[in-house]
């Protein structure tokens, strides 16, 4: 049975919706059964929302070009400035870490001691504040 | 923040970031977070759940939502809800730009895993940064993974 047009594409008794599974077909680099299995889907259901997909197609690609739109735009310029300032700090820690010979995101060495990152961190933005003094001074 | 909720259709995406989290060399950093992994069947959370009812769990359960949510705009979409009842002191949702690209391209997991840690690990050190940020998108830019 064809299930009926709703904007939402949600399949049936599921909070997956159409729009979930169309960029795992678009990639093209992800089979049917795990498709279904990344959604928590039967293959019953995933047909249901591939049948769907195949009866509303200019309905379904509209809408889903419009999530693909509202997605690129990210974050609001005010988040994303906090973001990029938490990332650009931690990028300066990630070096702060190997320069004493520890571990760090995709870098090898000896591992952090336990529960010593906050500790850590501490003495990082007290070194980068000082550096920052004695630079002005 | 007591830890983080997998949306139906991210728990094989957080299980695979956690795979890296507990690495040798990313366990000293994830470690002292001590946040726990949920999905939602620890909780009885039905597939078919509404996003507002989702994320109004989250906010009363303390825990920050992992989701691939493409759900089109409407009442109780999660946008929705977020615009209508984030504050100050709400926990933000993480979302993931490609979800099948975490299953395909080891570059953009590696990338959503260092910024959702560098983004955890700040929620537990300054929370009033990114609390009330509502929805946050990773990484920065989806299409180009960076």
């Amino acid at each position: 049975m064809i299930p009926e047009f709703r904007e939402d594409g949600r399949i049936f008794g599921t909070r997956i919706s159409v729009y979930d599974i169309i960029p795992y077909l678009e990639g093209g680099r992800t089979s049917m059964e795990d498709i279904a299995k990344y959604n928590s889907l039967t293959m019953d259901e995933l047909q249901t929302g591939l049948q769907y997909i195949d009866t509303y197609r200019d309905d379904v690609m509209r809408i889903n070009r419009a999530i693909d739109e509202r997605h690129a735009r990210g974050n609001p310029p005010e988040v994303q400035a906090k973001l990029d300032a938490i990332h650009e700090r931690f990028q300066r820690f990630w070096t702060w870490l190997a320069q004493r010979g520890y571990a760090h995101p995709g870098a090898p060495g000896r591992p952090l001691p336990p529960n010593s990152l906050f500790r850590l961190l501490s003495e990082f933005d007290a070194e980068e504040s000082m550096s920052v003094r004695n630079g002005a001074a | 923040m007591k830890g983080i909720l997998a949306d139906v259709n991210c728990d094989g995406h957080l299980k695979n970031l956690l795979l890296v989290w507990v690495r040798p060399e990313w366990h000293g950093l994830w470690q002292p977070l001590q946040l726990q992994c949920f999905f939602f069947e620890d909780f009885g959370i039905s597939r078919a759940a509404q996003d507002d009812d989702v994320w109004r769990f989250c906010q009363r359960e303390s825990l920050v939502l992992l989701t691939g949510n493409r759900n089109r705009d409407g009442e109780q979409s999660l946008d929705a809800v977020i615009v209508r009842e984030t504050s100050t002191i709400t926990l933000p949702v993480f979302t993931i730009g490609s979800m099948q690209r975490i299953s395909t391209d080891r570059i953009y997991l590696e990338t959503v895993v260092i910024h959702l840690l560098e983004y955890l690990i700040d929620l537990k050190e300054k929370p009033e940064t990114l609390v009330g940020a509502g929805r946050i998108f990773l990484p920065k830019n989806a299409a180009a993974g960076n």
